[in-house]
């Protein structure tokens, strides 16, 4: 992988390897299935949209970091 | 017809104990088949009204797309959360959806990116430039380094007057091995790049490399910042401007492309 920036990497990957890591899992969400991480409140946050409906990538509800809550 | 229905569907609402909500009056008027953003008032609104005074603006459907690009395009890898990202792999499908819609006749594209991920901002540049809809780009604040060739992708781009664009070399990040195969990958995949670049551009490769190599003009590394209208005096950009013409250039470029009919594809 190359990353092409002007931005320092040292600026990109800080708390790379200090940050506890992420945990997601798939649920169903406006019945379309959906990668997410648990937040607050039974609510989760999108990482990624499993579908392939190209009309579901539009959805403003499901765009990636959106909270949702699953069905 | 299926999408569209899909589209007007109500929104799912948090469930408060407290509030006893009100009486959905607005929900039987709305005949099927009618966009419900247009003709009624969502729940959502008619609490604004009473709560905080504001109303929402009547949107009626457009007819085009606004794909936005900004922050660092993540690729492969997914960045510490204090990077704001564009996803490739959300990105991409979007692109297929807009291709493949009866409603979309055209993408503006709103790059402001520090770049990102060389794969994963090639192929949103392909996918963007083998779209058969008219698309118009438009730099704002910065399209560093993997953004060029996203920006250049478009059918037609625009900068920004005070949007800059950095043209620096790759870099390997990671385990580098001392041997010559090492230099050699890394000036294929610099190829990748200028070639991308100089193919939907009016650049020529000795220009574009000779802005990506300059010493001097940048404190850590080579290479060369344009911005607003040097990045057009080189060829990279086609025009300088804002929203107003990019929108309007995007609207010029669906009614041409429907007035020639299907001849383009």
């Amino acid at each position: 992988m190359i990353l092409y920036t002007p931005m320092p990497l040292e600026l990109v990957f800080e708390g790379l390897d200090t940050s506890p890591p992420r945990t997601f899992e798939q649920i169903v969400c406006q019945g379309t299935s959906v990668l997410a991480e648990k937040a607050a409140h039974g609510q989760y946050k999108v990482i990624r949209v499993l579908s392939t409906d190209p009309a579901v990538f539009l959805d403003p509800g499901l765009q990636p970091d959106s909270l949702v809550r699953a069905d | 017809m299926a999408r569209n229905d899909m589209e007007n569907e109500p929104e799912i609402y948090p469930y408060e104990p407290e509030d006893p909500g009100e009486p959905d009056q607005d929900e039987e008027p709305c005949e099927p088949g009618r966009a419900r953003r247009v003709t009624g008032k969502s729940k959502e609104s008619i609490e604004g009204i009473k709560e905080l005074g504001t109303t929402d603006v009547v949107v009626p459907k457009s007819n085009i797309h606004c794909l936005t690009i900004v922050g660092q395009i993540e690729g492969h890898l997914v960045l510490p959360p204090q990077n704001k990202t564009t996803k490739y792999e959300h990105v991409i499908p979007q692109l297929v959806a807009l291709e493949e819609s009866n409603e979309i006749e055209g993408t503006l594209i709103i790059l402001n990116t520090v770049g990102g991920d060389v794969e994963a901002g090639l192929a949103i540049a392909e996918m963007i430039t083998t779209m058969s809809k008219p698309s118009v780009s438009l730099v704002l604040g910065g399209g560093h380094s993997i953004g060029v060739p996203v920006a250049v992708a478009a059918s037609y781009s625009f900068i920004a007057e005070t949007a800059s664009m950095t043209i620096h070399p790759i870099r390997l990040n990671g385990l580098v091995i001392g041997v010559p195969q090492t230099y050699e990958y890394l000036d294929k995949m610099q190829d990748r790049v200028v070639r991308f670049i100089t193919r939907h551009s009016r650049i020529d490769d000795a220009t574009l490399r000779e802005l990506m190599f300059r010493t001097g003009d940048l404190a850590r590394d080579i290479g060369s910042v344009l911005i607003g209208k040097e990045a057009v005096d080189k060829g990279l950009i086609n025009q300088v401007g804002g929203v107003g013409e990019a929108v309007a250039k995007l609207k010029a470029m669906i009614e041409e492309k429907k007035n020639k009919g299907d001849s383009l594809h």
